[in-house]
């Protein structure tokens, strides 16, 4: 076999890796180019594509900094990568143009990926859930609901809350700030972090150009989870098992005065 | 013949105008010059802390694709780097790419040009369906035998006739053995210096990378390099994932590079030696500046 068609092999494999997971599949038909084929090492090849696959994702580092170095850390990050340019070649699709767009598909398929692999390690999916939550909203790719005035008033349980700006809500196993403070240390150790029920709040406020995050206790979050611009306060209470007192129109209030919700004054659906 | 890249214009550039205003590269009294890769936090360190950066090396990629991105040249001087002439390939680079690179090595003033040792097109494979060469948009290792050998020599005569300033070439990271290789990297490029006497970029990750990965002692082996020949040194990082070790320029160089980089000094006088700490912009300045400062030290003995 020519020095030509040695690197004809190799460079088509690149090209498409479908052609390597075949190989690897069938190594009998590598051997059908040339004998001397067989000796090529079918999996470094395709770990290789994926380092070109992660070089070529270089643009996304910045909204997804803990994600690489997590993925790093846990030493499967050519591996993903490799996996993520055969998902690609497979679906015949190629990496979306904008960083912000091929940032937000490759954290959609490192989630499948650890699902389908059966990745036990939670810390990896809330950290890629945590940085996708603030790409999705820099790259305005939240609905925003219909504009609401921030009502001054005291409400009513007839009263429909909408949420005001476009908020991403998330709930971790662990606290992504937490992970994020050991990925940043020198030396990680990430056997430190607790395992702690954490809800947060990703909310782009119409009055404001930056994204806050907040911290939710169980009901904000639930509340807000059901919250669609429909409902009425009266409504969201059943839906959530609790009944529309003082105390829970006082915590709806709550949200309304960090800006988060808007009210509308009557009930649109039952 | 089939071309490597689309047929490209010199790209227009903000600085055309004003040609005169760009920073050349300025070597003096034998000192070397020390840089980094382009990237947005080189360009911060280089405009912050110009005694610390002598220029940025930036891919003719990038440039091509953002021209203005050159314009950085009225503050920082820049060095040359291509990943598109495939020279250890057997499927030459399209004529306007050639003089695509021609004239903008002219237009930046820059004493060389870089290229990989490596190919990124190749001819298509016996008996596939379409006969039209495989375009990779990466550079990848060569087979290291005679017949590659031969033709790096071929390469390189017609690409001398065609480029404004010296190219030198950058070992590959080899992740796999090439079937039909019959030397190593070490072997392949003492033998391309003694045909071709072409000056290296000596890149000492790549060449850890190599080690590791082929299985040969890295420092045993060092001193056979025709170090004479080494114009420009780089150093970034490798990590070693699923059993392999892999180019990783988003972390430091190790303390065997820079051990490396002192027996190289003993030996010979690079003239430019350049940290490739460019894959995303969250690299510690401070230790950028670091191994700026180290690495000024070690070439100012």
């Amino acid at each position: 076999m020519s020095a030509g068609q040695v690197h004809a092999l190799v460079a088509a494999g690149l090209r498409d890796p479908r052609l390597l997971a075949r190989w690897k599949r069938q190594p009998g038909e590598i051997g059908r180019h040339d004998r001397q084929a067989v000796s090529l090492d079918v999996d470094a090849v395709l770990r290789f594509a994926g380092l070109t696959s992660k070089v070529r994702h270089n643009g996304v580092r910045g909204d997804y900094p803990l994600t690489f170095r997590m993925l790093r850390f846990a030493g499967i990050e050519v591996e993903l990568f490799a996996a993520y340019a055969l998902h690609c070649a497979r679906a015949g699709r190629a990496f979306a143009p904008s960083p912000a767009r091929r940032g937000i598909e490759l954290a959609a398929f490192i989630l499948e990926w650890t699902n389908e692999h059966g990745y036990v390690d939670s810390r990896l999916t809330d950290i890629v859930r945590h940085e996708t939550a603030v790409a999705l909203l820099r790259a305005n790719q939240v609905p925003v609901a219909e504009p609401v005035t921030a009502t001054p008033q005291g409400i009513q349980s007839s009263a429909v809350p909408a949420i005001r700006g476009a908020l991403v809500l998330e709930e971790f196993e662990s606290d992504p700030f937490e992970i994020g403070a050991a990925l940043n240390r020198q030396n990680p150790s990430l056997n430190e972090i607790p395992v702690a029920a954490t809800m947060l709040g990703y909310w782009l406020s119409p009055d404001a150009d930056r994204i806050r995050i907040l911290r939710l206790d169980a009901f904000s979050f639930h509340f807000l989870r059901r919250v669609d611009g429909r409902s009425s306060l009266a409504a969201l209470a059943r839906a959530l098992s609790l009944a529309p007192t003082q105390r829970f129109l006082d915590a709806a209030m709550e949200l309304q005065r960090l800006g988060l919700l808007g009210f509308q004054a009557r009930e649109q659906t039952p | 013949m089939a071309s490597a890249h689309p047929d490209v214009a010199s790209p227009a550039r903000p600085s055309d105008a004003t040609g005169d205003a760009i920073q050349a590269v300025r070597e003096t009294d034998g000192r070397t010059l020390i840089g980094l890769a382009y990237s947005a936090t080189a360009a911060r360190i280089a405009g912050g802390r110009p005694e610390l950066v002598d220029y940025l090396e930036i891919p003719f990629e990038l440039i091509r694709h953002d021209p203005a991105c050159a314009s950085i040249q009225e503050q920082v001087p820049l060095l040359l780097h291509c990943a598109s002439l495939s020279v250890a390939g057997f499927v030459p680079p399209a004529e306007s790419l050639v003089e695509a690179i021609a004239l903008e090595a002219e237009r930046m003033a820059v004493p060389w040009i870089s290229e990989h040792l490596a190919f990124l097109s190749a001819e298509p494979l016996a008996g596939a369906f379409e006969q039209t060469p495989t375009e990779l948009t990466y550079t990848v290792a060569p087979q290291l035998s005679e017949e590659v050998l031969l033709q790096v020599e071929r390469n390189l005569s017609a690409l001398r006739e065609r480029l404004p300033a010296p190219l030198i070439v950058e070992n590959s990271p080899q992740y796999f053995a090439m079937p039909g290789s019959t030397m190593s990297i070490v072997d392949f490029i003492v033998r391309l210096v003694e045909a071709t006497d072409v000056g290296l970029l000596l890149d000492l990750s790549h060449y850890e990378i190599a080690a590791a990965n082929m299985e040969f002692d890295a420092a045993a082996h060092f001193e056979r390099l025709p170090l004479e020949n080494v114009v420009e040194v780089h150093l970034s990082g490798h990590s070693p994932q699923s059993d392999i070790e892999w180019d990783d320029h988003a972390s430091p160089a190790s303390e065997s590079q820079f051990q490396l980089l002192e027996r190289l000094l003993d030996r010979a006088r690079p003239r430019a030696i350049t940290f490739e700490y460019n894959w995303g912009d969250c690299f510690p300045i401070g230790l950028v500046e670091e191994h700026l400062g180290r690495a000024r030290a070690m070439a100012g003995r």
